[in-house]
């Protein structure tokens, strides 16, 4: 008996199927575009053939912001509580976990059994996402995934002040008119992004282990400004954007026990 | 699954609300005085008139924003030059009212010829009750009501009666009639029996499951604002509490199969009320109650209704200023909460935030944390904003809520 879980979000869409002993059998993910149920379909169809199953997982669970247009779910659960289950099935020690995805940031705090405890999400906009750093790193002209060993390399601390991602396109643009160095700038936007986390942080009265979920924990130098932040040493899932699927497969594992 | 069936009471109630400002366009024409009110001015005073009427715009906006003309309506006072970060209601209603009455389903409210606001309710109402009378060249009065951090002091309920008095002297020098106790007298019996009979209704949200929902008692509100002080209002209002509890009597709920039982926190989402009653329906949710609709002839701090028998009208009248929630501190507000938890046993509270009241908005971390850490209630705090709809992302707020009745489940088990 197989179980799969499907994480829809605003960015991208992944997979996982579980066997019988909660062993992760194939995983896979694609952006979401336009066609959010489209994309669904897709990620669990192509996971299913990685997996080699010749029928559908038995239950399967659906979560994030596309949770609804997935037909084929046997349950929705939000991100929320999907994200504690999966980063608690790898990390046991886990109490604070923050997600920073496409659209919006959160940090949860989850109980010994998994259970959450509070939960605090960006409100009024959504800067400091991972929409953000992909604005930036398009007004940069530099890939994604280089940002975090770029800013690795800065040697000035400078601050991007403003919150709007529009007005801090505007403010990285006069910045690199005044040839500052590249390496600063993007030191400087994790600092602005990492800030408005700290405090999002700070609500929650964040106990260790902490743990970054989601697509940003994939950047090295935010991890790393997190940790100073925080305090103590943030730790990341090898697969940060996979945790809120693993969380709705382990969900979908529980179901029939409901 | 939640059932939506138009109740008597509903169908009753569109037919009061749209005979009342269809009624108050022809007095209006035929030569009523007309007085355009806050929320909180006591209206039962122009009864006392042979021939004056009164309209409410915040009402007329909240009417706007259901009826899903609110964000057209901003927009037109966006295009006057209003700023986007003014309340809604105010945006919608001189949108409305500096076109001639443009998209209203109530085709605007007849022009006032004295504008009454006050100053403990609303941070914004008097500044845009000016705006009126700058443009319009007609007279504001404005109420100067003090805030409340405990229960009303006998020097502030004499402070206010002498501005009632004011507003009385006002109003027949302006109108050119002459006012008569009795008839406000009469008038402020209708409304205290028209609060008993609420009272009743909203009392429905203690069944299991609920005999009611939040959403049912926010549009059930509007008469209370329009028609206050009226026969009709009491009537109505008997015969809402009489139906409700009669389908009670016969297990005709909103939610049957009511797995969680919510409270609301702010001012309603009129432009989203049949979305998220139903979407939440979908889920076995059901927001029962709300501190805004209790609000109304509630002591400070408690959800029991103030003794108003004993005082005379003006001074019934000037007890009630601080009825609503907005001028209560944050232990007022707490306590009420508390006692609504208590006895309408809330399984998770949604504090609303709302861009376009502050000052309901002002206070509710430090409540949703008493509420949370004190009382260990769990709660979500969404953004939303009461009547323009572009400020409010129904997938952000539905992710929050559901999230909380998630964690509700993990907490029974």
């Amino acid at each position: 008996m197989f179980f799969a879980g499907v994480d829809i979000g605003s960015t991208s869409t992944e997979c996982v199927i579980l066997d019988e002993s909660g062993e992760i059998i194939a995983a896979d993910m694609r952006p979401t575009g336009a066609n959010s149920a489209k994309a669904a379909q897709a990620v669990l169809d192509s996971a299913i053939e990685k997996a080699g199953l010749d029928a559908p997982p038995h239950r399967i669970v659906a979560t994030g912001y596309g949770r609804v247009s997935a037909p084929f779910a046997h349950k929705v659960v939000t991100e929320i509580t999907c994200h504690a289950r999966g980063v608690l099935h790898l990390f046991p020690q886990v109490r604070t976990i923050v997600d920073v995805g496409g659209q919006d940031s959160k940090v949860i705090r989850i109980g010994p059994k998994g259970n959450v405890i509070d939960f605090v999400m960006n409100d009024k906009c959504s800067a400091g996402s991972g929409r953000f750093l992909e604005v930036m790193a398009r007004a940069l002209e530099v890939e994604l995934d280089d940002l975090g060993p770029l800013s690795e390399k800065s040697a000035e601390e400078i601050s991007i002040s403003s919150m709007c991602t529009v007005f801090a396109e505007s403010e990285v643009i006069s910045l690199v008119a005044r040839a500052v160095p590249v390496e600063d700038i993007i030191n400087g936007i994790h600092k602005s992004i990492v800030n408005r986390l700290a405090s999002q942080m700070q609500r929650m009265n964040p106990e260790p282990d902490i743990v970054m979920t989601g697509g940003v924990a994939k950047n090295s130098g935010m991890v790393k400004k997190l940790s100073q932040a925080a305090g103590h040493v943030v730790l990341v899932p090898e697969n940060p954007r996979m945790t809120g699927a693993l969380g709705a497969a382990l969900t979908a594992m529980g179901l029939d026990r409901e | 699954m939640a059932q939506f069936v138009k109740t008597d009471s509903g169908k009753r109630l569109t037919r009061l609300i749209t005979n009342g400002y269809m009624d108050n366009i022809v007095k209006a024409q035929q030569g009523a005085f007309v007085v355009w009110i806050a929320i909180i001015v006591p209206a039962e005073i122009f009864a006392g008139f042979d021939n004056v009427i009164y309209c409410v715009p915040e009402s007329h906006s909240a009417l706007c924003a259901g009826k899903g003309v609110g964000v057209s309506l901003c927009e037109k006072a966006e295009n006057l030059g209003y700023s986007m970060d003014l309340c809604s209601y105010a945006r919608i209603d001189m949108g409305c009212h500096f076109n001639q009455g443009a998209d209203s389903p109530a085709g605007g409210l007849p022009k006032p010829d004295l504008l009454v606001s006050n100053n403990n309710n609303c941070t914004l109402l008097a500044k845009w009750f000016d705006v009126y009378h700058r443009e319009w060249d007609i007279p504001h009065f404005i109420l100067d009501i003090p805030f409340c951090y405990e229960s009303q002091k006998q020097r502030d309920m004499e402070y206010i009666v002498s501005q009632f008095q004011d507003l009385i002297q006002t109003v027949e020098k302006l109108s050119g009639q002459k006012f008569n106790p009795e008839k406000m007298a009469q008038a402020w019996e209708n409304s205290v029996e028209a609060n008993k009979h609420w009272r009743r209704f909203l009392a429905a949200a203690k069944n299991k499951p609920s005999g009611i929902t939040a959403f049912d008692s926010f549009v059930q509100m509007a008469p209370t604002l329009t028609m206050r002080g009226t026969p009709e209002l009491a009537e109505h209002y008997r015969f809402l509490a009489d139906e409700t509890e009669a389908r009670v009597d016969q297990g005709i709920v909103p939610a049957p199969n009511e797995k969680y039982r919510l409270l609301w926190d702010n001012i309603a989402p009129w432009h989203q009320l049949r979305k998220m009653s139903s979407r939440l329906g979908a889920l076995d949710a059901n927001i029962i109650s709300a501190s805004y609709t209790y609000c109304l002839g509630s002591r400070e701090g408690s959800l029991d209704l103030l003794d108003l028998e004993s005082l005379s009208p003006l001074e019934g009248m000037a007890r009630l200023q601080n009825f609503s929630i907005c001028p209560h501190g944050l232990q007022l507000r707490g306590r009420a909460m508390k006692q609504a938890i208590e006895e309408m046993d809330i399984d998770g509270v949604v504090f609303a935030s709302n861009r376009s009241c502050k000052v309901y908005s002002l206070m509710q971390m430090d409540q949703q944390r008493y509420v949370q850490e004190e009382l260990g209630v769990p709660t979500v705090m969404i953004d939303v904003d009461h009547a323009d709809e572009r400020k409010y992302s129904e997938e952000t707020a539905f992710v929050r809520m559901e999230a909380l009745l998630e964690s509700i489940d993990e907490a029974r088990r």
